[in-house]
């Protein structure tokens, strides 16, 4: 049996995914906590215990992220955002835009049909579409990211945010606060803006439909469904939206390997 | 896993490219004899206008502060500069070039006009006057009004009307506009002549011309060169080249380089030689470099066999005035006023074909698309430059829907390294590879050439 293993270390979180030609066999997260080369090990060493397979018996293994320098060889390393857009690809085939929401940037990838990246514009400079603003505004509140969105779908009075700055979106949960805003309001404030900010950046390249949401934003049910009403389309979420980059990995190293040999064969 | 240290500047790839750098040391350099011997001395933008041209003519010694800033950031010395002029209340989001000069002008006054010893290339001197120009940058209009305040010199601007492609085929639209800009130059000559107590020298003027001209022609040839595929030269070399055809073109020496730079690139095409081994890809670049990490550009020709085969109109000398155009003129000013209105209303035909505006900030892109057959363009835009910015969704949105040519947008600035991230540029580069090769597949579809 052939096994591959795709891996994507973020800034926050690593992935690792098994699979084999069939399909994916288990996956694995867990924090970075400062180390990257070592989170890179364990998560791998995790996802394949839940299949019962030793490091040994893989043939290809692939890693992306901000992390994947920290990847030992032989590991085939590509850009997230080719990563991503393979992922997709692979987990829901329709989707022809993809809005990827991780810790350090927002991303949205428009996909050809065979899941190559066809454009793709990134928030850079600008943390207030990506994950950090919600980890920074939940230290805020005293509460935890994981409650963000279900917190979020009980507001029915967001509060304006009137800057789309992450540094100044501090400041102005804090004056909230102070006002006694509902913490509800204040999460759903803080996703609608967050929505009009990946809403900008997404119209820059003309949202073709099916449109997905990946990273770990996508796990934040507020978040997605500000982000929903923002750009007026209905947003998909594979079933494990954390992966897709990781996924992604085990796919383009495969292309890689594929090519190298038909290259060598003739 | 060792991993490969990555390098700042860039090795160029033409042997001349590599000795250009000699003229703007040469600039720096007279202007500083200049002063010691008590002449005239000015510092001056870009402008198109030939004012330089006029100044050298009577004598004056200039040098460039946007050729200084490019200097002071591919040394790595521009950042005390930047930190100086932003503790005036220059803001970040101020182009670098500015914050660069504002910064070394409060440095030089404060150290009573004796340039401060640390200063990059040895420094500029305390000029007897600026030529400014705006040229629809914004920075440009205030930052030399603001320098003549620091050194307390005048100030000459020199602007020049810039007409929208219906209204360049008014009938008498032409001559109106190059009666207005005999004017303005004979006004600045005026200016001169007071201020510097001499007559034009008319003979000294029209060698002048006749040596630039000469020049530009030469650097024309090499751009007519740069479509060959593989392309001889990439945009690193153009960098460089630059020097000597946009502020010293009337400098005997630079046209005898020139021919040096013609004649390399001549050899290349005519032995088929890449400037880089591996070309896959052809791409353009809009606005300037970030001249803190020109080794960038080598990275991605190494990483995806990225060859950038043309740049910015701006920076690129206009195709040779008509003989028609040049016919019976004995007046240099008008001379000099038909060239600079060629340069910036060349490509009013293809705006026309292309119902587009502003002349010359979308139709030159548009003609070296197809040209130079490019497959991706990336745009540089500090946030704050309008010229970079204002038209870049309207290109960015022409090259696709009419040539299905996409683009990268990867933002920074050209002085300032601290707001260009190398890594995630070459991240989106990674992936920018693979948007180019979908949009090769389309052209081929719509039967587009390239």
């Amino acid at each position: 049996m052939i096994y591959y293993a795709g891996l994507d270390v973020g800034s926050l979180l690593a992935k690792a995914v098994i699979m084999d030609d069939d399909g994916i066999l288990a996956y694995s997260v867990r924090s970075i906590d400062g180390n990257f080369r070592q989170a890179a090990r364990q998560v791998m060493v995790e996802a394949l215990d839940k299949c019962g397979l030793l490091s040994e018996t893989l043939n290809v293994v692939g890693a992306t992220g901000l992390g994947a320098a920290f990847v030992n060889d032989p590991a085939v390393r590509n850009t997230e955002i080719s990563c991503q857009a393979r992922g997709i690809h692979y987990l829901l085939p329709q989707v022809r835009t993809l809005i990827e929401i991780g810790d350090q940037s927002a991303r949205v990838i428009k996909l050809t049909e065979k899941g190559m990246v066809a454009d793709c514009v990134v928030n850079d400079k600008c943390a207030m579409g990506s994950g950090s603003v919600l980890q920074t505004i939940a230290k805020v509140l005293g509460i935890n990211v994981t409650d963000m969105g279900e917190l979020s779908l009980q507001s029915a009075n967001p509060v304006r945010f009137s800057a789309g700055c992450s540094v100044f979106a501090e400041t102005e949960a804090i004056s909230r606060i102070a006002e006694n805003a509902r913490i509800e309001d204040i999460v759903a404030g803080l996703h609608q803006a967050m929505a009009f900010k990946i809403g900008s950046i997404a119209q820059k390249i003309k949202i073709e439909s099916d449109v997905a949401v990946t990273g770990g934003g996508a796990c934040n049910p507020g978040l997605v469904k500000m982000l929903e009403k923002t750009i007026g389309n209905k947003l998909f979420l594979p079933r494990e939206p954390m992966f897709s980059g990781a996924i992604g990995a085990v796919l383009m190293a495969l292309e890689k390997v594929r090519m190298e040999k038909l290259c060598c064969s003739n | 896993m060792e991993e490969k240290k990555k390098k700042r500047s860039s090795a160029k790839t033409l042997q001349t490219a590599r000795e250009a750098g000699y003229f703007g040391k040469k600039m720096l350099a007279n202007t500083r004899m200049a002063v010691d011997e008590g002449r005239p001395v000015a510092w001056a933008m870009v402008e198109w206008w030939l004012g330089a041209t006029i100044a050298k003519a009577m004598g004056v010694e200039l040098v460039f502060p946007e050729n200084y800033g490019a200097f002071c950031a591919a040394s790595r010395t521009a950042e005390p500069n930047l930190d100086y002029s932003e503790s005036d209340g220059f803001p970040s989001t101020l182009c670098g070039y500015a914050r660069n000069c504002l910064g070394y002008a409060r440095k030089l006054k404060e150290n009573n006009f004796v340039i401060p010893a640390e200063s990059t290339g040895g420094g500029m001197p305390k000029p007897d006057f600026l030529l400014a120009c705006g040229a629809a940058c914004d920075a440009r209009y205030k930052w030399f009004q603001a320098l003549g305040r620091y050194m307390d010199v005048p100030v000459w601007l020199l602007e020049f009307p810039q007409t929208g492609s219906k209204e360049y085929f008014l009938p008498g639209n032409k001559e109106e506009n190059i009666s207005y800009m005999v004017e303005e130059l004979r006004a600045f000559v005026s200016f001169l002549e007071d201020l510097l107590g001499r007559k034009m020298n008319w003979d000294g003027l029209e060698e002048r011309l006749d040596i630039l001209f000469k020049t530009h022609e030469l650097a024309y040839k090499v751009d007519l060169m740069r479509r060959t595929v593989p392309s001889p030269a990439v945009c690193t070399d153009f960098w460089a080249l630059m020097i000597p055809h946009l502020y010293l073109p009337d400098d005997l020496e630079a046209l005898a380089f020139y021919q040096r730079v013609y004649d390399e690139v001549k050899y290349k095409v005519d032995n088929k030689i890449g400037a880089i081994p591996n070309e896959k890809y052809r791409m353009m670049f809009s606005e300037l470099p970030p001249w803190h990490t020109l080794g960038f550009f080598d990275e991605v020709a190494e990483r995806h066999g990225v060859a950038f085969v043309f740049e910015s109109w701006n920076y690129h000398v206009p195709p040779p005035l008509l003989e028609d155009e040049k016919k019976g003129i004995t007046d240099p000013l008008e001379l000099i006023a038909r060239y600079s209105y060629h340069k910036f209303h060349h490509a009013a035909p293809a705006a026309k074909e292309y119902e587009i505006d502003p002349i010359l900030f979308t139709a030159p892109y548009l003609e070296y698309v197809r040209d130079y057959q490019v497959d991706g363009l990336m745009f540089h835009p500090l946030m704050s430059c309008r010229p970079a910015t204002y038209t870049l969704m309207h290109v960015r949105n022409l090259m696709l829907e009419r040539f299905k040519v996409p683009s990268l947008v990867i933002e920074g600035d050209i002085v300032d390294l601290r707001v260009f991230n190398e890594e995630e540029a070459l991240a989106k580069f990674d992936a920018f590879i693979e948007t180019m090769d979908y949009h090769r597949e389309l052209r081929k579809k719509e039967g587009l050439h390239w």
